[in-house]
């Protein structure tokens, strides 16, 4: 469903990502983990169209992002980290434009774009511009954008940071709903409880290369101080470094 | 006054040097020669202009009529600068560029200062003109007023620049509550960048339509509301009206076609800067992951743009009955080139330029700029530029498919 092939991609002398290759299978949560500058944020932008790679492609549903973007982004729903809005409209009126936009029946649109507003805590301040929005409400915005189609590949970076903690156990809902209809999920976050709890497998990247791929089964239990899944994260995180002063 | 520790003096001067440095070194070597080309030119025009009637005024008024034509034209270009100056600092009072300055253990006065430098900065601009018209006085003037002439505005331009900017940032810091009793560097830093109460906005309507049209709409809400594209469209709109005016006005034909193509260029040049903005202006995270293509984002612009300038051709051949009919026919399709040039030089450098609304917009105006000097220098030549910048901006379309991180 979600297909990343050998993708590479560098800003000047600086290699964000270097021949990066994975799957996600339809109905499959998969967490994306690293620290930071590892690549997290240039994967997913690559992945949904908003920076070309330098080589390398991301099917999304079968097709090439970058040779057949329209097709591609039919199917593709992109939470972003920092999300970037026309300030001036309110958040009805940018959710009616993605709507139309990618041609949802009118009516069914509304009535799911209220009702995930109305799970985000987001549903007051519809008819308000999204300059006045905070932080969190920008993100679930964002969000709800993302996913009011149902994509058949839902790309999240970030997206539940900074949301409060009904609206992340609604958004978490959704996704596990999604994903319960066949989408494929790629979860960014660097909150590891959030990744163990939502996601089947998770990858890890480091300085652009994909260090290991772990399954559920694969992080085992934590300890007082660290998460299951933090303390595996740690421990490969530190035989890369090892490996890399070696 | 507020007493400022000179250690913070030092440092934002230092700020200052190093900021001045970067944005030096960020040109790069190929903007710099554009910049100094654009400079050479406008001296040139400059120099022209006010050489001639510099010598005229010399035989008809002495001595005395050229040195006061001079300062005239010294004195304008001062006035400028001090506008310029207090644009800029109304436009900085209301996002202050750095840090959060009020977390800082500084006097907002020293924020101040460094902000009304920063203001300051554009108003410089006004040095090649002035410098151009200065030179044009050289074998006309005597020695001792050329001399004085450039102490005099080099002072007046650092008086007027600072009086700009304080009564700018008087304007501009209005606070509510406890900021209004604030003095205003501080007040201005303690209301910039606090967003707006939440007015509300009639509910959307969800509508099945095409996704140019659904831009189109969306361009249409924005335009609207936001201050910069409103500004445009008002000014566009406002000349265009101006420019229909000659046909009730004058009574002599040709005058009024001369001077209604003058008002509707005007718009149409406005109307191209509309699109620039307005083509490089989606934000990048909500308008790319969406299934919409390079000829969505185009006909969402160039649909309105060309039926709206259509519409105003048509309103000139009906209202220009004084020409003869030939010349009524001919009106609406030799106006509509140049109409439909600027149009679309702004719309397609938008497009190219998509993310970054500044860069496409000062282009724009840079091209305009350049094709206004080529024409005073040779008659239509400025046409000419505006084409091959028009051409040019069309073959780079296809990086609207490429974007890359604003």
């Amino acid at each position: 469903m979600l297909e990343v092939r050998s993708l590479t991609r560098s800003y000047g002398t600086r290699t964000a990502l270097a021949g990066v290759s994975f799957t996600v299978g339809a109905g499959e949560v998969v967490g994306l983990l690293g620290a930071n500058g590892a690549g997290k944020s240039t994967l997913l932008r690559t992945a949904a169209g908003l920076q070309p790679p330098d080589s390398g492609e991301a099917l999304i549903a079968g097709h090439d992002i970058w040779a057949k973007p329209l097709a591609a982004k039919q199917s593709l729903g992109y939470a972003a980290e920092e999300p970037s809005f026309h300030e001036e409209l309110s958040a009805r009126e940018y959710l009616a434009f993605v709507a139309a936009v990618r041609g949802l029946a009118p009516a069914a649109a509304h009535d799911r774009a209220l009702a995930l507003a109305r799970q985000l805590e987001l549903a007051p301040r519809l008819d308000e511009p999204v300059r006045g929005f905070s932080h969190g409400m920008r993100k679930k915005l964002s969000f709800l954008a993302a996913v009011l189609h149902e994509p058949r590949v839902l790309l999240c970076d970030e997206a539940l940071e900074g949301f409060d903690a009904p609206s992340a156990l609604a958004a978490k809902s959704e996704i596990r709903r999604l994903a319960g209809h066949g989408a494929a999920v790629l979860f960014s976050s660097h909150v590891t409880e959030t990744v163990e709890r939502l996601c089947g497998r998770v990858v890890l990247l480091h300085e652009g290369r994909v260090a290991r791929t772990l399954a559920r089964e694969d992080w085992g239990a934590g300890d007082d101080l660290h998460s299951p899944l933090e303390r595996v994260f740690l421990d490969v995180l530190g035989m890369a470094l090892a490996g890399e002063r070696r | 006054m507020t007493r400022i520790p000179p250690e913070q003096v030092h440092a934002f001067r230092a700020l200052g040097r190093r900021l001045a440095a970067r944005r030096a070194s960020e040109m790069g070597l190929r903007l710099w020669l554009v910049a100094a080309t654009l400079a050479a030119c406008a001296a040139a025009f400059t120099y022209w202009q006010v050489r001639v009637p510099l010598d005229g005024a010399l035989r008809h008024a002495g001595v005395a009529g050229a040195v006061r034509l001079l300062s005239l034209v010294l004195g304008g270009l001062v006035l400028t600068g001090g506008a310029l100056a207090a644009w800029r600092r109304v436009a900085l009072t209301a996002a202050p560029p750095g840090p959060e300055w009020l977390a800082l253990p500084v006097e907002p006065a020293i924020v101040d200062r460094h902000l009304a430098r920063e203001a300051r900065l554009p108003a410089l601009a006004v040095v090649i003109p002035a410098a151009a018209a200065w030179l044009a006085g050289f074998g006309l003037l005597p020695v001792s007023a050329l001399l004085l002439l450039p102490i005099t505005f080099a002072l007046a331009l650092a008086l007027v620049t600072r009086l700009a900017c304080a009564l700018a940032l008087r304007v501009a810091a209005r606070g509510s509550g406890p900021a209004s009793r604030l003095p205003a560097a501080w007040c201005a830093l303690v209301t910039a960048r606090v967003p707006a109460a939440g007015a509300r906005i009639a509910p959307a309507v969800f509508r099945s339509e095409a996704p140019h049209r659904a831009l189109a709409r969306l361009d249409r809400a924005v335009s609207l509301r936001a201050g910069s594209p409103r500004a445009r469209l008002t000014f566009a709109l406002t000349a265009m009206v101006a420019s229909l005016v000659p046909w009730f006005a004058m009574p002599e034909p040709l005058q009024a076609r001369a001077l209604a193509f003058a008002a509707f260029a005007l718009a149409c040049a406005e109307l191209g800067a509309w699109a620039a903005w307005r083509a490089a202006g989606d934000p990048a995270s909500a308008v790319r992951p969406l299934p919409l293509s390079l000829g969505d984002a185009w006909l969402a612009r160039a649909r309105p743009l060309a039926l709206a300038l259509g519409a105003v051709l048509l309103v000139h051949a009906l209202l220009a009955g004084p020409l003869p009919v030939v010349a009524r026919i001919g009106l609406p399709i030799s106006w509509a080139l140049p109409a439909l040039l600027l149009a679309l030089l702004g719309l397609h450098l938008g497009l190219s330029l998509a993310g970054r609304p500044g860069a496409a917009e000062n282009l724009y105006y840079a091209w305009l700029v350049t094709g206004l000097f080529g024409s005073i220098t040779i008659p239509l030549l400025g046409w000419v530029v505006l084409i091959a910048a028009c051409v040019q901006a069309t073959r780079r379309l296809p990086r609207w498919n490429t974007p890359e991180p604003a």
